[in-house]
Formats: structure tokens, C-alpha cells, sequence
């Protein structure tokens, strides 16, 4: 379903080159879940903004479902974003002035499908997390964890096959750790692909398969263990 | 979708109203001040040429004075400013000699005048004591509203008799009868035998005027000359030819050229050429008013799309276009400068009522056309003025939009 060649990112602070990733390779299957493990720093969210066509990379070749996106514009990198991916932030990303059932929408108005069909979406999406009793609640009345699965529940709306986790259980307590887990779990049961970026070793347990971001490439987390970082 | 983008728009505008208000407040200042000064002005251009088409295309007025600069007379405006002001040697002779002379001439009616005061019951009430003929009445479209005008042999014999403007009547006497009564200027007795209509014409103020036979107002008010002298053509098609000979009779009469002709499509020229010039400029002035309010709505705008940053970024995110970015700021501008503009012309039929109430000369319309240009006018500010915001929010990158603090 992904198939990263040779990909590059670097950015510009004033007149030094700050390279973050480069000639990154990866390939995931549809319906897999991957992890992504690294310090803080280390390119694994500039990776996940690149498989999530929020970034760009300097040089190489993305392939999502066998489509080249890197040499696509603005307008069908949206139709991509909202038809195939769905985000998970460490900072939830819901607007503050929405109401629950308002978030959980927002990618539904960008597609053609009726009032009728959004809104059944949105109960369904919001069952799925266990936040249907919250839908007429703004963000401001939630916890973090309510407000990540109102997140989760945002993601799927638009029934991506392809879903992008950034530190979803960073700003967590144990039990929402918890309930964000199984979400996912379950969300990959369904066949959904899971990419998931964090520095949480136990978090990162959960995935069929983890990677590790060293010296700017990916590199399988077997490789590493036991050198420069521990399982956590 | 639109309707999704509206929706989202006026939420936008809701969540920030207070800004949101006084952004509209601008515009719709804007919007009163281009409204009502160019309603006034089409209004006041209207009343004008209702006035002088009044007077018909067969009418010839022989106003006094001195031609400053021949060359200028081609232009309707020139013709206006190129007159010196001078004392009248126009006189009754001139155009008695014009009706006995021209033969395409039908009504003569000379009119002197002088500020003089009517006094009644021992109290006296300022008017204009003017003398004509009773060729006047059809000439300036006048209608007698009790009683009658005086007749030609009353003007012959040199009666003491007036007939009343509609201000005096009710100055004098309110809403008790008038004809019959004795009045009297400069100590002469005069016995009222008419008051007539109320009447509005630019350059002639019917209403405060009291009309008497012209060799009466000459004696009794001392006026030497004749201030006007209208004439009616008999043919519309022969007004250029009367204009010739009356030129020729009351040239000879005075030995020299100290007067000069205006016919009603000439004033109605100057008038128009005169407001077209003022119209420009006052569009001028207050346009700058517009586009002050316009620069508000994009400050506004700029602010709120600086404010929605990160929700911009959640948008993209979850794949909104930069169609959908683009509409949804130019929504906001749109709806602020319409809905602005509406309260404009609403204040501006406020304004035209009140206008209207002490000023009747002026109709209280506003002109469908400056509605319509209105609507269409705002639309274009809202989206002119939104755009930049709008463009600068699709211009920011998603993901600098998401870390957007």
C-alpha cells in the first residue's frame, strides 16, 4: 500500500542544511500496523506528515496504493487526504468552537456525499469510540482521552484505509492510554493500515511491526535493540 | 456544498461579532454616505428638470446681462458662467415690441420685482412684489388656486389689484378666506382678487410672491426695469428663428448686446452638465469612504484568518482544498461588505424620509438602479477586499498551519 524510495527531507535555518531524513525506504502492506520508534527529533514525524501529504519530501518517490504522489499539487493531495488517510495528533487537532459531532463531520463536508449520510457517519464513527452520548458537547467540556477518541472517531468518518497516529497517547493518563489502544486495535482488526509514530517502546509493542528512525533512515527495530536504546 | 460554505462562513462571523460588527459598521457608513449623497443628488437633478420641463421646449426667458466670452457659448456649462452680473435694462417696451413684432412669438410676459412687505391689519409680511402680465400663469405652468389672476384690461387701466403665493396667503391670513380683502404696500390700498397653488421651481420662488399688473409694481415699488422676460413660441420647430428676431427687436431697442436668451433645454443642459460634474466628484469623495471600509473587512479578515490558523491546518488535514479554504474566507468578506451595504441603504431610506420631511422639493426616492449597483457594488468590495486574506490562508501550509500556536 506504501512504497517510499529513496525519500529526502531537509530544511533550511539560514544558510545551514538541516537534513532530517534521507534515503528513507519502506514498504507497507494494506491491512499492516507499523510503529514507528525515535527520539524526539529524530524525523519520525516529518515522516509521518510526508506519508500523510502534509509535507513534501526534497527528493525521492512516494507510491500510495500504487499512485505517485509526489508529483502531485494541493488540490488532489486533499481529494487523497480525505478520501484515503485519517489523522491522529498528539494534540488532538479538534476545533474548539465545534461541537463533538461538528469535529467528528469536518472531512465529511469535503466530500459529495448527502446530510443524510454524513450525519449517519458521524453516530457511526462516534459509536465506534464510545462518544455518541458526547456529540453535542464542545471539546473544552472533555478530557484528554475523550477528546483523542472524538479524534480517532474523526479520522475514521471518511473510512480511510490508510490511518496516521503521531503520539496519540503522549498527552495521556494510563486508562485513556489504555481505551486509545483497543481503539486502534480494533481499527485494525477491521483492516485498516496503521502507521504509528512514537517514542513509547510499550506503545509501539502493539503494532505488527516496528521500525526505528537512526541517523536520519529506517531502519527494523531488531537492528537497533539492544545498542543504542533498550525496548523501554 | 455553497450552502455548507455559508453555513461555516456566517459561524465564522459569528464566532468573532464584534470585530465582525464593526468591520460592517465601516462598510455600511461607507455605503450610506455613496448612497444618499448620490440619492440626493439624482433627486435634486430630478426636481430640476421636472421644474424647467414644466416650463416646455417653446420657452424662451431673456435674462439681463453681458456675454463675457463669445467663444464659450458652445457649452451648455460655459453659457452658465459666462454671464456678468449686471443691472437690468430690460424693459416692459421690449416685450410688448417682441409680441407686436415676432410673429411666432404667442405669450409675452416681462416680470419686475422688489422686496417690499404686505401689511395687513396693520402687520406686515415680508414678500416679493412682482409685476407681469397675465400672460404669466400659462407661461410658468401656475394654477390659481382661489379667485383668479388679474385680466389684461385690469393691467391696462392699472388696477390695484393683487393676486397671492401660496406662503404669503398662509402667512397672512392662515386658513381663513383671502380674496376680497384689502391689503395694502407702500400705503396703497390693493384688493386681493386671487391666491394661487402651491408651486416649487428652481430659480423662481412662486410661493412668497404677490402679483400685481406691471405698471402698478413699477409705480408703487419703484422699479425701473424689468428683471425676466418670458416668451412662449408658438411652434416648438420655429424656436430658433424667434430667438433670432427677438434677439434683432430688443437688440435694436437697446443699441447693443446686454442680455442674452436662455430656452428651457439650455438650463436643463447647464443644470445637467452642473450636477454631472458635482455627481462625479461626490462619487469620488465617497468612494474613498468605501474603501476604508473595505480596508476594515480585510483587517478583520487578516486577523481572523491569523486567529483560524491552526484550524485552517485541521482543514487542510482532513482534506479541505484550497477551493474550499478560498470560498470559505471570501464568504466572510462577501457577507460583511452585503450585509454592511444593506444597512447602509437602509439607513439612507431612513435619512431620505427625514430629508424629504424638511425639504419636499426633494423626493425621498432612491433610484433602483443605485440599489442595484449597491448589491453588486458590495459584492465586488467583499470579494475584492476578502481576497487577500482568503489567499493568504490558502497559501499556508498545512502543516505550519497545524503547529500554528
Amino acid at each position: 500500500m506504501i512504497e517510499l524510495k529513496g525519500i529526502s527531507r531537509h530544511y533550511k535555518d539560514g544558510r545551514e542544511k538541516i537534513t532530517v531524513l534521507e534515503d528513507v525506504n519502506l514498504n507497507v502492506q494494506q491491512g499492516e500496523f507499523v510503529s514507528i520508534l525515535g527520539p524526539s527529533g529524530s524525523g519520525k514525524s516529518t515522516l509521518l506528515n510526508i506519508l500523510g501529504l502534509l509535507d513534501k519530501p526534497n527528493a525521492g518517490t512516494y507510491l500510495l496504493s500504487g499512485e505517485d504522489m509526489t508529483g502531485h499539487r494541493g488540490g488532489r493531495l486533499a481529494v487523497v487526504r480525505n478520501r484515503h488517510i485519517g489523522f491522529i495528533f498528539q494534540q488532538f487537532m479538534l476545533v474548539p468552537r465545534l461541537t463533538v459531532g461538528e469535529n467528528v463531520a469536518l472531512p465529511l463536508q469535503y466530500t459529495r456525499l448527502s446530510g443524510r449520510e454524513r450525519r449517519r457517519r458521524v453516530d457511526e464513527a462516534l459509536e465506534q469510540v464510545g462518544m455518541l452520548a458526547r456529540k453535542k458537547d464542545v471539546p473544552a467540556n472533555l478530557s484528554g482521552g475523550q477528546k483523542q477518541k472524538v479524534a480517532l472517531a474523526r479520522a475514521i468518518a471518511t473510512s480511510p484505509s490508510l490511518l496516521l497516529a503521531d503520539e496519540p497517547t503522549g498527552n495521556l493518563d494510563i486508562g485513556s492510554k489504555q481505551e486509545v489502544v483497543t481503539i486502534l486495535k480494533q481499527l485494525h482488526e477491521q483492516g485498516r493500515t496503521i502507521m504509528l509514530v512514537t517514542h513509547d517502546h510499550d506503545l509501539a509493542r502493539v503494532a505488527d511491526r516496528i521500525l526505528y528512525v537512526r541517523d536520519r533512515k529506517l531502519v527494523p527495530y531488531g537492528e537497533v535493540r539492544g545498542k543504542e536504546v533498550g525496548p523501554g | 456544498m455553497i450552502f455548507r460554505n455559508v453555513s461555516m462562513a456566517l459561524r465564522g462571523i459569528w464566532m468573532y461579532r464584534g470585530r465582525s460588527f464593526l468591520a460592517l459598521l465601516g462598510v455600511a457608513v461607507a455605503a450610506f454616505l455613496v448612497i444618499s449623497m448620490m440619492s440626493v443628488l439624482y433627486n435634486f437633478n430630478q426636481s430640476l428638470l421636472k421644474q424647467f420641463s414644466g416650463l416646455g421646449a417653446q420657452q424662451i426667458t431673456v435674462v439681463p446681462g453681458k456675454l463675457m466670452n463669445k467663444k464659450a457659448i458652445s457649452s451648455g456649462l460655459s453659457d452658465f458662467s459666462s454671464f456678468a452680473p449686471s443691472a437690468s435694462t430690460l424693459t416692459y417696451k421690449d416685450a410688448m415690441d417682441v409680441k407686436k413684432q415676432v410673429k411666432g412669438v404667442d405669450k409675452a410676459a416681462p416680470q419686475n420685482e422688489v422686496m417690499g412687505a404686505l401689511v395687513h391689519e396693520k402687520k406686515g409680511y415680508d414678500m416679493i412684489f412682482t409685476g407681469t402680465t397675465p400672460d404669466l400663469p400659462p407661461v410658468l405652468d401656475m394654477q390659481v388656486a382661489e379667485g383668479r389672476f388679474f385680466t389684461r384690461e385690469e393691467l391696462n387701466r392699472k388696477k390695484h389689484v393683487i393676486v397671492l403665493g401660496s406662503n404669503i396667503k398662509k402667512n397672512v391670513f392662515g386658513d381663513k378666506p383671502a380674496v376680497g380683502k384689502t391689503v395694502e404696500v407702500n400705503r396703497e390700498e390693493f384688493k386681493i382678487i386671487g391666491v394661487l397653488d402651491e408651486k416649487k421651481m428652481f430659480g423662481f420662488n412662486i410661493d412668497d410672491r404677490v402679483y400685481a399688473p406691471y405698471p402698478v409694481v413699477e409705480k408703487v415699488g419703484k422699479v425701473d426695469n424689468a428683471s425676466l422676460l418670458f416668451f412662449t413660441a408658438k411652434k416648438a420647430e420655429n424656436v430658433p428663428q424667434v430667438e433670432k428676431q427677438i434677439n434683432n427687436v430688443i437688440g435694436k431697442n437697446h443699441g447693443k448686446k446686454d442680455f442674452n436668451l436662455v430656452k428651457a433645454e439650455e438650463a436643463i443642459h447647464m443644470i445637467k452638465t452642473v450636477l454631472d460634474l458635482v455627481g462625479v466628484i461626490t462619487l469620488a469623495i465617497t468612494s474613498i469612504a468605501f474603501l476604508v471600509g473595505g480596508i476594515g473587512i480585510m483587517n478583520v479578515m487578516l486577523l481572523t484568518v491569523k486567529e483560524r490558523t491552526r484550524e485552517i491546518g485541521i482543514r487542510k488535514a482532513v482534506g479541505a482544498g484550497s477551493w474550499h479554504i478560498l470560498t470559505q474566507f471570501l464568504f466572510e468578506a462577501v457577507f460583511l461588505s452585503v450585509v454592511g451595504a444593506m444597512a447602509g441603504l437602509a439607513a439612507t431610506y431612513g435619512a431620505m424620509y427625514w430629508i424629504h420631511r424638511y425639504f419636499p422639493i426633494l423626493p425621498n426616492s432612491i433610484p433602483l438602479e443605485m440599489v442595484q449597483y449597491t448589491i453588486v457594488f458590495s459584492i465586488g468590495a467583499g470579494l475584492l477586499f476578502g481576497m487577500i486574506p482568503a489567499l493568504r490562508a490558502v497559501r499556508i501550509p498545512p502543516i505550519e498551519a497545524l503547529r500554528y500556536e
